[in-house]
């Protein structure tokens, strides 16, 4: 019973916008990743949640219990800030015990308490240390000690590693994964402006824009399934290739048959890096040339120009060895996904095969 | 040995060279600071410096009769005993004002630290504005406030029934350097609420919304967390203020010039009148007056010292905490 729905949800600054109607609704247990670019209101709707913004209108419910006009503290969320916000002063056992020692519970339970959390996080030899003493990562630990210590109904994370480095960045996400599945049944809502960690993370990835949500769903339902181009665009690495063709007709006069009721509507194809196959030259449906080549190890990227000059990128194996300048002939194949005017996803349509005409 | 001593020689002409080329490079900078330490020179530094030369002088400052007399003046110094009171009433000044200034001042700078708070801009600017009136004006205003006669001060004391007759605040030996006291706390406030404002920036927004997460108390809040986090400011801003409530000259010299039977006379007040204004009969005695500004500027200098290890060591401490 402690699922977060959020119905209706709006948020003014003044006269700014910041969210607009949100509706979103967070099952008991889940993992559920905000994820969009910078300044979508992902970050305030996290607060919102939180208490530490009010609610302009509409209503949030934590746990069946409508807890706008509830303080912070009666919500029963816990949160860890993307500074981590501790205290700097304190030890990391009286950082996480802090909260608790100040409201009277007695200091053998919190000691308990902090001691398991300690336990969970790997951190019991780090309890005497002042914050300033600790590493990054391990401070980010201490934060979600000090939340796991309120033994709180949904934990809320405000993009908690983007003050860590790359390297530990993966590390902690894998930690951060690893401790859901260990606190079985916490929610928990988190904050994120890179895809990859809510690909990883998430149960449920809720794609905001302009304070707006843009789709809600499973990770891969997203990647395979999304709803309109900017969601096709953010989820997913390399971000899609969009075309633009009108009638089924390329910027360089190729034709690509459309099938399907739908056809008629398509403005913008999408595919992803993998969907792009070198076809025979003559043969293929887009010709490009080699601009940019990354080397990945397990794979190399390759960037191409069209020749109505938009950049697309192509997914080759390792061994590929590919030279710049040399240009190339595709074909589509796989997931295609088509969009009309407006960015919105159409079904119902397909690639006829050997679906090429020549230029006219 | 000859050799090193050339390498020596060539090693220190390079270097000056260097300097001087270096010099050379920014010398515009250098134009630029002439006019500067040409008024800190004629101003500052060249008063300091003359000053000693002056305490060993008997000399009226008026005239070419001034004759040398070495330690005399410091001698004499140490037998007067308006001088000692003079130096105690200074310093009872600064731990009268210090302590309350800087207590108003945390507390006033807590509450309009408060974003929530409607109209603190203007509680803030309304605590200034003693600050950055000048202090004849004031000094002035508070005359007329305080006058036993038709003060509007002790006008509301007498209906409140506060007071039996009225208080001559400014005017009675007993209380006058504490009003004066008052006047000046009243007036400086505004500065150190600057300074605790500024301190409490160093408390970064996401410890109180942690804190307001984990139910913590504004009480709390403050004792625990904000109090611990500013406390290595208390030292540099005491000192600051110390050294402030030490300069009291003009308010003192407009309000009661050291009056009524010297108990407002502070040490800048008894430099002044022996070096300016002595009683009728007296001759100016600027060497005597230099020999005691000395004397008191070697103990603000000691004040100085510790402020500067002090500020050195909240320094480090703040680089530590990072």
């Amino acid at each position: 019973m402690s699922g977060v729905t959020l119905r209706n949800v709006k948020k003014n600054f003044g006269s700014v916008e910041v969210i607009r109607d949100v509706d979103i609704t967070i099952e008991e247990g889940e993992f559920c990743v905000f994820v969009g670019p910078s300044g979508c209101g992902k970050s305030t709707l996290l607060r919102m949640i939180a208490g530490l913004e009010e609610t302009t209108s509409g209503t949030i419910e934590i746990g069946g219990r409508i807890v706008n006009d509830l303080n912070p503290s009666q919500r029963g969320t816990a949160m860890v800030f993307q500074t981590y916000a501790l205290y700097p002063h304190m030890t990391v056992e009286r950082n996480m015990g802090f909260g608790l020692l100040m409201n009277g519970v007695s200091k053998s339970l919190v000691k308990e308490k902090v001691a398991k959390a300690a336990r969970i996080l790997q951190i019991e030899k780090l309890l005497d240390r002042k914050p300033k003493q600790l590493s990054g990562g391990q401070r980010q630990r201490v934060a979600i000690g000090r939340a796991i210590v309120r033994d709180p109904e949904v934990f809320l994370f405000d993009e908690p590693l983007s003050n860590l480095d790359a390297e530990l960045r993966v590390a902690t996400r894998l930690e951060i994964a690893k401790l859901h599945s260990q606190l079985r049944g916490a929610t928990m809502v988190y904050v994120t402006h890179d895809q990859v960690e809510a690909m990883t993370l998430a149960d449920k990835i809720v794609v905001l824009r302009d304070g707006r949500v843009e789709q809600v769903g499973a990770p891969m339902d997203l990647y395979n399934n999304p709803a309109n181009v900017f969601v096709a665009g953010f989820i997913g690495s390399p971000k899609m290739n969009f075309v633009d063709v009108n009638h089924g007709q390329l910027p360089d006069g190729r034709v690509l048959r459309l099938d399907g009721p739908n056809a008629a509507s398509v403005a913008t194809i999408g595919f992803r890096s993998d969907s792009l196959k070198p076809a025979d030259q003559g043969n293929g449906m887009i010709s490009a040339k080699v601009s940019v080549v990354e080397r990945l190890g397990d794979a190399e990227y390759v960037h191409f120009q069209t020749p109505w000059e938009q950049e697309l990128v192509a997914r080759f194996p390792p061994e590929a060895e590919v030279g710049l300048d040399a240009t190339f002939e595709f074909e589509l194949s796989g997931k295609i996904h088509f969009f009309d005017a407006n960015g919105r996803a159409l079904a119902n349509v397909m690639l006829a095969s050997g679906a090429v005409a020549k230029p006219v | 040995m000859a050799v090193n001593h050339e390498v020596a020689a060539s090693v220190k002409l390079t270097r000056t060279d260097r300097l001087a080329a270096r010099i050379w490079k920014s010398r515009l900078d250098y134009a630029f600071l002439i006019p500067g330490l040409l008024v800190f020179g004629a101003f500052i530094f060249w008063p300091m410096i003359a000053s000693f030369y002056y305490s060993a002088l008997n000399w009226t400052g008026f005239g070419e009769n001034a004759e040398f007399v070495g330690l005399a003046n410091y001698r004499e110094l140490l037998q007067d005993e308006f001088f000692y009171a003079a130096f105690r009433r200074s310093f009872a000044f600064m731990l009268a004002t210090v302590p309350l200034q800087m207590i108003l001042g945390l507390i006033l700078a807590i509450v309009l630290n408060n974003k929530l708070l409607r109209l603190s801009t203007l509680f803030r600017a309304m605590i200034f504005l003693p600050v950055v009136s000048p202090v004849a004006v004031i000094a002035i205003v508070m005359v007329l406030m305080l006058s036993p006669f038709n003060g509007p001060i002790n006008g509301f004391l007498l209906d409140a029934h506060l007071v039996d007759r009225a208080v001559d605040f400014l005017g009675s030996p007993q209380i006058a350097l504490w009003t004066l006291a008052g006047i000046f706390v009243w007036k400086w406030t505004g500065i150190t609420l600057i300074y605790w404002l500024a301190a409490l920036q160093t408390v970064p927004a996401e410890l109180y919304e942690a804190a307001k997460l984990d139910d913590v108390k504004t009480r709390q809040v403050i004792w625990h967390i904000v109090l611990p986090m500013i406390a290595p400011f208390a030292v540099v801003i005491g000192l600051i203020s110390a050294i402030a409530a030490l300069n009291v000259f003009p308010l003192i010299q407009a309000t009661t010039q050291g009056g009524p039977f010297f108990s407002t006379e502070v040490m800048e007040v008894y430099i002044f009148r022996t070096a300016f204004a002595p009683a009728s009969g007296q001759f100016p005695r600027l060497g005597y007056a230099s020999a005691a500004g000395v004397l008191f500027g070697l103990s603000i200098m000691v004040l100085t010292i510790f402020q500067a290890i002090a500020v050195r060591r909240t320094r480090r401490k703040e680089a530590e905490d990072v």
